[in-house]
């Protein structure tokens, strides 16, 4: 955990700051300690795929998401595995995988400005070809500030620039 | 593509196979295999040069190109 902690300690010292001039110690908890729970559970939920759909669900308005869909000419197999090295090398952190239905799960890393946010790659097979399903989505924020964009096209363009061997 | 790999042919006449290749220049089976195939965007020459070092051969025995038509009829 990085230097999103002193937002953390920031949203702390607000509650001190509401407990001092409104006396109210069980109110300022509460709307205090809610979003530090949730970004708790976010931050846990958010390394196994099968927490997914948490994230992803159209009812969780907590989060922003970005789905990006690209073509490849690469049999789905080996694109897997392409893409498994392509997140090693590149500035993503690996956090979970399905082999059996081809989906990755992926983090960047956290700054002073987001905790990071999760990249979920789904491969599709069609034929010779693959349809790669690219989703960025944020732990803890109903806006991403165009990260999950960002996060997205780097990640495809890592990927391009890989296929030069 | 108009470009063709021909690698698995000479590894073929080699009596090589991929991993052992892999090893040799340093360069992971993924992308030995996408290159193989013809699926990569491009190649380095520093590739070309490590493939033609242990396979002993040119660059003209790995890359062959064929014009589309040809390809078509491939």
């Amino acid at each position: 955990m990085k230097i999103p902690l002193i937002l953390t300690g920031f949203t702390y010292s607000l509650y001190i700051i509401a407990i001092y001039y409104t006396g109210e110690t069980v109110i300022s908890l509460l709307v205090f300690l809610l979003p530090v729970i949730l970004l708790v559970s976010g931050l846990i939920l958010r390394k196994k795929l099968k927490y997914n759909y948490f994230f992803l669900s159209r009812l969780n308005f907590l989060t922003d998401s970005k789905k990006e869909i690209y073509t490849s000419d690469i049999s789905s197999d080996l694109l897997f595995e392409k893409l498994l090295q392509v997140i090693l090398d590149a500035d993503f952190k690996l956090l979970d995988t399905d082999e059996n239905n081809l989906i990755i799960l992926a983090s960047t890393a956290a700054n002073f400005l987001t905790w990071g946010e999760n990249i979920c790659i789904r491969i599709l097979p069609d034929g010779e070809q693959a349809v790669i399903e690219l989703t960025s989505y944020t732990i803890f924020g109903s806006y991403s500030w165009k990260r999950n964009e960002h996060n997205t096209e780097n990640f495809y363009n890592a990927f391009e620039a890989s296929l030069i061997i | 593509m108009a470009i063709v790999v021909n690698l698995d042919v000479v590894l073929a006449k080699r009596k090589m196979q991929l991993k052992e290749l892999s090893e040799a220049i340093d360069i992971s089976v993924v992308n030995l295999s996408i290159l193989k195939k013809g699926k990569g965007k491009a190649i380095r020459f520093s590739t070309l040069d490590a493939l033609c070092k242990i396979l002993e051969c040119q660059p003209g025995d790995l890359l062959e190109y064929v014009a589309d038509e040809k390809q078509k009829h491939k």
